[in-house]
């Protein structure tokens, strides 16, 4: 290579960085920048978290070999986190499948038989034969699927049409189960429509930032630049951070505060009790904005029935309330004293009273930020609750910087999993299956009859694995996800399923994971670039990529996987006859027509597409990915959930919905930002029919299990920057493995040496439910109080969800992944 | 044989009272080059190597650097260079 050469890439990198941050660079070094480049350009959301950054990807010769974060996005403005340097490389591991997979022996299909190449029809034919006999069978109720927060806006509704109206179940879930249901969950009891009000603006808007649990600095880096940023530019920017143990994001905290496990539902109280106590209530807003009620207590921790912690319970997997006076609830949080605080929570006074201090300032902006710490705990919804009620009371909500912001873990947890409705209980746009008229608005846009759906909800996530393993789901499709690593207790409850003799399972990955390998049939599958594809982030913003190069030969996407297994199903063969008779003429009619080809889907031509690749387009003839877009869109529009249309979001970098007129909503429930509050109403919290956002009066719980004298320890599991959940694309990275080869337990050096261990000794970590080997870290970027130990679960090799225990919200039914009691013994 | 070329850019951000620190540990580090520091603590800097756990290396070195708050990756290209 040239020495010009070389500096003209460098050159070009220098310049691209200095845009970023506004900096002029000499002009010799901007002149060697401007020579041309082969490299073809487009724009794409990152593959990763739930931030949505958007990517600019650079192609040649049919591969991704350059990224540059995208200076014209409004998220984050040229900026990528170190993640974004695998995303030319996520898509080439080596050993990436391209052919269907299934087990046989001696050329038939055998559970206990050896991966064997077969073809697409094979693999399809086999599935639709497996599907059809546990249909006619079992029912619908036999037959699910495992879904993604990481699948496209059109996968998840094209996978939740074949199944709610197409294989009459409900028995269709995603993987966001186990990230945002309890975000979910609050934001529907408090506010009675899904979804941030506020929006990533806040951070260059608000004061003061509380991080509940949240490690931002190595999670979600671009909002932690962004956070990092206001806080150095602002004099009076503040940062608390609470944590079960000390992380990056303390680097820039001004108020550092390590908390016991499952004591952050004391502090919320405890807030809330400083806020009425130091006269701080916002009485105006208060009155005229909300309601007060009580919860319904010890509703049990999501486990199977018959475990002892259920049959103890009172009230297992109860939502219910009964409304209450503001007095009522003053009473009820007035025993959350900052003593009592203090002791519960280990967190020294002064500073819980620093932080409730910038709560009950009304001259503070506050921002509070979470993700998976307040959400993976058995009371996740109740804390969401509890969030939202600090902000309520002093009436700090959907205002500039005054914004409590649920963040999201995946790239499409928003767009695909919660506004697609892709839960088992869920239809899109907030509807849900149990009611009637919600039902009657799905089955007449999706042309089907009345009937067609079933209104009781099918298995969650977790349920799904206990069915799996008692025999009652038996055909079972996972797509875009890895639950045999990434699901509780999975020795126990996951595995047995999956190799059930009863059971058929599929798995659709690019790579062999973990669960790919325990699955009877594996689908290779296309991925991010290789595919058109829609996303929508934590901030509601709805953005789209096109098919940017093709995908190995014999891989296609989730997408194309859906509607061309649709097609192998005869309407005679999946309805019964009561609802044919309903409407006789589709009897002889696939799934495929009914669903997909039904004069809405497949209105828009191919010619529409303005990319030079689209596969799935000209596989089924009709510009597919469009035409799902439009007909899903109808849900939204009109009802607060307005989606621009499909085109001119290929145009632009995203938009935040509600979009009407064009115009996208930056704050929600607030007049003047919010097309759907009218003028004079201040705020109208309108998924309430009363417009009023409730306050709940709810106790601290304890944990599902806590540490004993044998499994002395609170194990808590969580990410790490350098890989995405699992790594099944990251751990593939050689350089990226290389950086971060092994998980390890992080331990408290004075832990370590009571077990007699010291940082890089081998151990044994144990629970009731398995035990792992790894390897001691206690100088490491995360540093536990004594009593408590962190591990990630990225590494296939060393799986230590096995350890957890399947508890869930009960109201969720989201997985607890933080507090798992465990021993630590010298190998 | 062919040999590949990294080339990659970062926005490091440092707290204001450590740029000097900053700086001059960066220096010290093969593959980096510092093109513009700003007033605030930001930093342009681009890696490159031939190694593909050089650059990685380099980036976990500066996001030990104490006084480092932050680093965003800009920029990252991968040119085959073809050797005879």
């Amino acid at each position: 290579m040239s020495i010009s050469r070389r500096e003209f890439l460098k050159a070009n990198a220098a310049v691209a960085a200095a845009t970023a941050v506004g900096v002029t660079l000499p002009v010799k070094l901007v002149e060697a920048a401007e020579q041309k480049d082969d490299i073809k350009w487009d724009k794409a959301p990152c593959r990763f978290c739930g931030v949505g950054c958007s990517v600019l990807v650079g192609t040649k010769n049919g591969k991704v070999v350059a990224t540059q974060g995208d200076p014209e996005s409004p998220v984050n403005k040229g900026l990528n986190c170190i993640k974004g340097y695998f995303l030319s490389k996520i898509m080439y591991g080596k050993d990436r499948l391209t052919t269907p997979l299934l087990r046989m022996t001696d050329g038939k299909y055998d559970k206990e038989g050896e991966f064997t190449p077969v073809s697409w029809d094979t693999a399809l034919d086999t599935m639709a034969e497996k599907w059809k006999h546990t249909l006619k069978t079992k029912g619908p109720t036999a037959v699910g699927m495992f879904g993604s927060g990481q699948w496209t806006i059109w996968e998840g509704y094209a996978a939740s049409k074949l199944h709610k109206a197409g294989f009459l179940t409900n028995n269709l879930d995603p993987n966001a189960r186990h990230c945002m249901a309890s975000a979910v969950g609050g934001f529907m009891r408090t506010f009675g429509i899904d979804e941030p009000m506020g929006c990533y603006d806040d951070l260059e808007a608000a004061d003061h930032f509380v991080l509940w649990g949240a490690n931002m600095a190595e999670m979600h880096p671009i909002l932690w630049a962004r956070l990092s940023d206001r806080r150095l530019s602002s004099p009076t920017s503040r940062v608390h951070v609470l944590s079960t143990f000390q992380n990056r994001s303390f680097d820039l905290a001004d108020n550092a505060m390590v908390f016991r496990p499952q004591t952050d539902l004391v502090i919320l109280n405890y807030i809330a009790n400083y806020i009425i106590e130091n006269d701080a209530v916002n009485k105006e807003f208060v009155s005229k904005h909300t309601r007060f009620v009580l919860g319904t207590t010890d509703i049990g921790y999501g486990l199977r029935p018959e475990h002892p912690l259920e049959q103890k319970a009172k009230n297992p997997g109860k939502g219910s309330s009964t409304p209450i006076s503001f007095d009522e609830y003053a009473k009820f949080v007035s025993t959350y004293t900052l003593e009592y605080t203090a002791k519960m929570s280990g967190v020294e006074p002064e500073k819980l009273e620093e932080m409730a201090k910038a709560y009950a300032d009304p001259n503070i902006k506050v921002m509070s930020l979470w993700t998976m710490g307040i959400n993976q705990h058995t009371r996740g919804v109740w804390a969401n609750n509890m969030l939202y009620n600090i902000h309520l009371l002093t009436g700090k909500i959907a205002t500039p910087g005054n914004s409590p912001f649920s963040l999201t873990g995946q790239p499409s947890a928003c767009g695909t999993a919660r506004e697609v409705g892709t839960f088992s209980h869920r239809l899109p746009a907030d509807m849900v299956v149990k009611n009637p008229k919600h039902r009657a608005i799905t089955e007449k846009l999706w042309q089907v009859p009345a009937g067609t759906i079933p209104p009781k909800p099918g298995y969650h996530a977790v349920l799904q694995s206990r069915m799996l393993k008692d025999g009652k789901l038996n055909c079972y499709w996972t797509m875009c996800t890895n639950n045999v690593q990434a699901g509780a207790n999975i020795n126990e409850e996951i595995l047995p399923g999956f190799r059930n003799p009863e059971n058929f399972i599929v798995v659709s990955d690019p790579y062999p994971t973990v669960s790919a390998m325990a699955a009877d049939l594996i689908l290779p599958t296309a991925m991010w670039v290789e595919k058109e594809g829609a996303y929508g982030n934590a901030e509601r913003r709805t953005h789209m990529w096109h098919q940017q190069v093709k995908p190995p030969e014999g891989a296609k996407s989730d997408l194309w996987q859906l509607v061309e297994f649709s097609k192998r199903f005869k309407v005679s063969e999946v309805w019964p006859s009561e609802l044919i008779a309903k409407q006789p003429d589709l009897a002889d009619k696939t799934l495929y027509d009914v669903l997909f080809a039904n004069g809405e889907v497949n209105k828009f031509p191919t010619s529409d597409c303005k990319a030079e690749l689209n596969d799935e387009s000209e596989a089924f003839g009709f510009y597919l990915q469009k035409g799902l877009f439009e007909e899903y869109a109808q849900f939204g529009r009109g009802h607060a959930h307005d989606l621009a249309d499909f085109d001119t979001y290929h145009e632009t970098r995203g938009l935040r919905w509600p979009v009407v007129n064009g115009k996208e909503t930056l704050r929600r429930f607030v007049e003047g930002s919010d097309p759907y509050v009218k003028a004079g109403e201040g705020f109208n919290f309108y998924g309430k029919p009363d417009g009023k956002a409730v306050i709940f009066a709810l106790p601290y719980e304890p944990a599902a299990e806590e540490p004993n004298e044998e499994f002395d320890l609170w194990l808590s599991t969580g990410r790490v920057l350098e890989h995405w959940h699992t790594g099944s694309m990251t751990a593939r990275v050689p350089e990226l493995h290389r950086a971060y080869p092994d998980a390890q337990i992080f331990l408290h050096p004075e832990d370590a040496k009571a077990r007699g261990v010291k940082r890089g000794d081998e151990v044994l970590v144990t629970s009731p439910r398995g035990e792992i080997k790894t390897r001691v870290e206690t100088k490491g970027r995360n540093k536990p109080p004594r009593g408590v130990a962190f591990m990630p679960f990225f590494d296939a090799r060393q799986l230590v969800n096995k350890l957890l225990l399947d508890a869930t919200d009960p109201l969720s039914k989201e997985t607890d992944f933080k507090k798992c009691p465990v021993k630590v013994t010298k190998v | 044989m062919s040999q590949e070329y990294h080339i990659t850019s970062l926005v490091v951000h440092a707290a204001p009272k450590a740029i000097s620190q900053v700086e001059s540990q960066i220096n010290a580090l093969t593959g980096t080059d510092i093109h513009a520091v700003t007033e605030q603590g930001k930093f342009v800097i681009t890696l490159e190597g031939e190694t593909q756990t050089s650059i990685l290396d380099n980036v976990e070195a500066i996001n030990a650097i104490e006084g480092v708050l932050n680093s965003s990756l800009i920029y990252h290209q991968i040119d085959n260079v073809e050797f005879e």
